[in-house]
């Protein structure tokens, strides 16, 4: 594209352009370099945004597969819901994963795991996602649903706190050793939920804190 | 405009004269910046994406004012310390003539606000989703950010230099006018970018130790990136500057789309420093190293292409003052020369009270300078006093 330099000065400022460079009271010699700024603009701000919400996720669970919840930690999911979060073992990522989050949804269910640093217990991290889903989650009325119960998983003593939503409900389990914290939250309506009560409790049963991730 | 037929003094010649006026309408020192232009689309384009990206960011950040508040806090904190140290760095290298500071919070907020929070953000996150989806999960946790970061965010910015130089045609002629107006821009970019880390950062550890979190955040982004956006921003927008050309510089489309490639390669080493590093500790900082050191001497080949001008507007603006005794000629070398010729002026004399005095002199001749250029070459009572300053202070 050939862009004018701008060796005139294109407007005096608050001036009127002569009559031959008016277009709805704006000096068309001003117009050259902000239409490549608004073409750059819709472009980040809107185009690729819309190709992105028009291309699906086709990354199944495969048999076998098991993705990358901690430092140390992995989670088998049920094969064949969809992975639109994740690295799996063995996937051979060269930065390490520095942040694994998981998110994964299948016949309407969502699950997201999160790990990061956490000085307390699992009662404590339970407790906190609770009250922070509380306030983040406002406009979708989550409320904790009972008090929480305790669950053991390879060996190590979790919370899990259930609660409710305007259009479902939910169960945070939270786990924590050495200072660190993994949370695994799945949502979904109460039908959905019980229909996969098996899976779940097997992706949940599947969780190792001490494996190979790398 | 200039009108040389005032003389700035009686024993200047007409020649003299009229190259100061062909340098200060060159240079574009000393004019004037007005951001209320309703006529220029440039204006419109400026006011409508820094208010959507306000919009966005507000959107964005008030869930999160209850439950991290300390951090959103804090965040702040470090961000007006940290970008109040780069800005008078920034500044300070602003020498020659310094730019309106309406310019450079204007700058700054699109830097902040339209490049941030209504551009940068949602093309970085569908960029990356895009390349999770289409090439795979583990591709985009190496290079997601290395890739898409330097390409959306460069651009985002850049095109608010291009906004700017609609916005002030005749004031961004040299490359030294580039490099600051981009640095600012870079500059409401960084700190702004460092607020959404800061909430990234304390999300990711369950809102937790928010305080320390934010610290060691700042601490590690400052420690291996130092001048990154504005370093980056500022290198790209003398690219920018060389591909559009202006009065004072010829275009040059290699050397500005050279430009331009640098600071998108610096950007996207040190984004994707994890994985160039092979997830080995040393080699991370290795590559963030690089990258930095890259960026500095970006930035200060870019600043030394500005120089040879910026030398001899100055030494054109203050020509007629030499001739008429004004300003002497070792006064002249020192404001219009390099560091070095400025430290070697300074040295001659002797004693520490001696080398402030030198200071002075020098700061007063370039404020004349500023002055003659503000008033197109004019004698104003501006101009008056400054050729005082240089008298009084040189006596004193």
């Amino acid at each position: 594209m050939t862009v004018p330099a701008p060796t005139e000065p294109p407007a005096i400022a608050g001036g009127r352009p002569p009559v031959e460079f008016r277009l709805l009271g704006l000096d068309r010699r001003t117009f050259a370099l902000p239409l490549i700024v608004i073409a750059v603009f819709a472009l980040w701000g809107f185009v690729v945004p819309q190709i992105d919400n028009a291309v699906d996720y086709d990354d199944p669970v495969r048999a076998g597969d098991a993705l990358i919840i901690g430092d140390t930690a992995t989670m088998a999911p049920p094969v064949g819901w969809g992975v639109s979060s994740g690295v799996r073992v063995g996937e051979g990522v060269r930065a390490g994963v520095t942040d694994p989050r998981v998110a994964i949804t299948g016949d309407t269910v969502g699950v997201t795991t999160q790990s990061g640093s956490f000085a307390g217990g699992p009662a404590a991290l339970v407790k906190r996602v609770t009250e922070t889903d509380e306030t983040l989650g406002a406009d979708s009325a989550f409320t904790a649903k009972g008090s929480p119960t305790t669950v053991s998983v390879d060996g190590r003593r979790g919370v899990v706190q259930e609660f409710k939503t305007l259009t479902g409900e939910g169960a945070i389990f939270a786990f924590t050793e050495n200072g660190t914290g993994i949370t695994i939250v799945m949502s979904g309506t109460g039908d959905a939920l019980t229909r996969n009560a098996t899976k779940l409790g097997r992706m949940i049963a599947s969780i190792d804190f001490d494996a190979k991730v790398q | 405009m200039g009108d040389a037929t005032t003389p700035a003094a009686p024993a200047a010649t007409a020649e003299q004269l009229a190259r100061r006026e062909a340098a200060i309408t060159t240079s574009g020192w000393g004019q004037p910046f007005h951001l209320l232009q309703p006529r220029n689309l440039a204006f419109w384009v400026w006011a409508v994406g820094v208010a959507y990206g306000a919009w966005s960011a507000f959107h964005l950040f008030s869930p999160y004012s209850s439950v991290a508040s300390e951090a959103l806090a804090v965040g702040a904190l470090v961000a007006a310390g940290y970008g109040a140290v780069l800005w008078l760095f920034f500044r300070s290298v602003d020498r020659y003539d310094r730019l309106p500071v309406l310019l450079l919070v204007t700058a700054f907020l699109w830097g902040g606000f339209a490049a941030t929070y209504g551009m940068a953000i949602h093309g970085n996150s569908a960029n990356m989703d895009l390349m999770s989806k289409l090439i795979g999960q583990g591709f985009q946790n190496d290079w997601g950010a290395g890739l898409s970061a330097p390409i959306v965010e460069e651009s985002a910015k850049g095109v608010g230099f291009l906004l700017l130089l609609t916005l002030a045609p005749k004031l961004l002629h040299s490359p030294r006018s580039a490099l600051i107006a981009g640095a600012f821009i870079g500059l409401g970019f960084q700190i702004l970018e460092d607020d959404l880390y800061s909430v990234q950062g304390v999300a990711a550890g369950f809102f937790d130790a928010q305080t320390a979190s934010v610290l060691h955040m700042a601490a590690a982004r400052i420690g291996t990136g130092l001048l990154s956006h504005p370093a980056y921003t500022a290198i790209f927008s003398v690219g920018i500057l060389h591909l559009v050309g202006t009065p004072a510089l010829k275009r040059n489309v290699p050397r500005g789309l050279g430009l331009m490639l640098v600071a998108v390669l610096i950007h996207g080493s040190w984004d994707a420093a994890g994985a160039i590093g092979d997830g080995n500790g040393l080699g991370v900082i290795g590559a963030m190293l690089f990258s930095t050191v890259l960026a500095i001497a970006g930035l200060v080949w870019a600043f030394r292409l500005s120089q040879p001008l910026e030398q001899e507007w100055m030494r054109a603006i203050l020509d007629p003052e030499v001739t008429a005794g004004h300003v002497t000629a070792e006064e002249i070398d020192a404001a219009s020369g390099r560091r070095k010729q400025r430290k070697a002026f300074v040295k001659a004399t002797h004693g520490h009270r001696s080398h402030k005095h030198a200071k002075h002199v020098l700061e007063a001749v370039i404020d004349l300078a500023h002055e003659l250029a503000a008033s197109g070459g004019r004698e104003t009572p501006a101009v008056e006093f400054a050729r005082a300053e240089v008298v009084r202070l040189r006596a004193a």
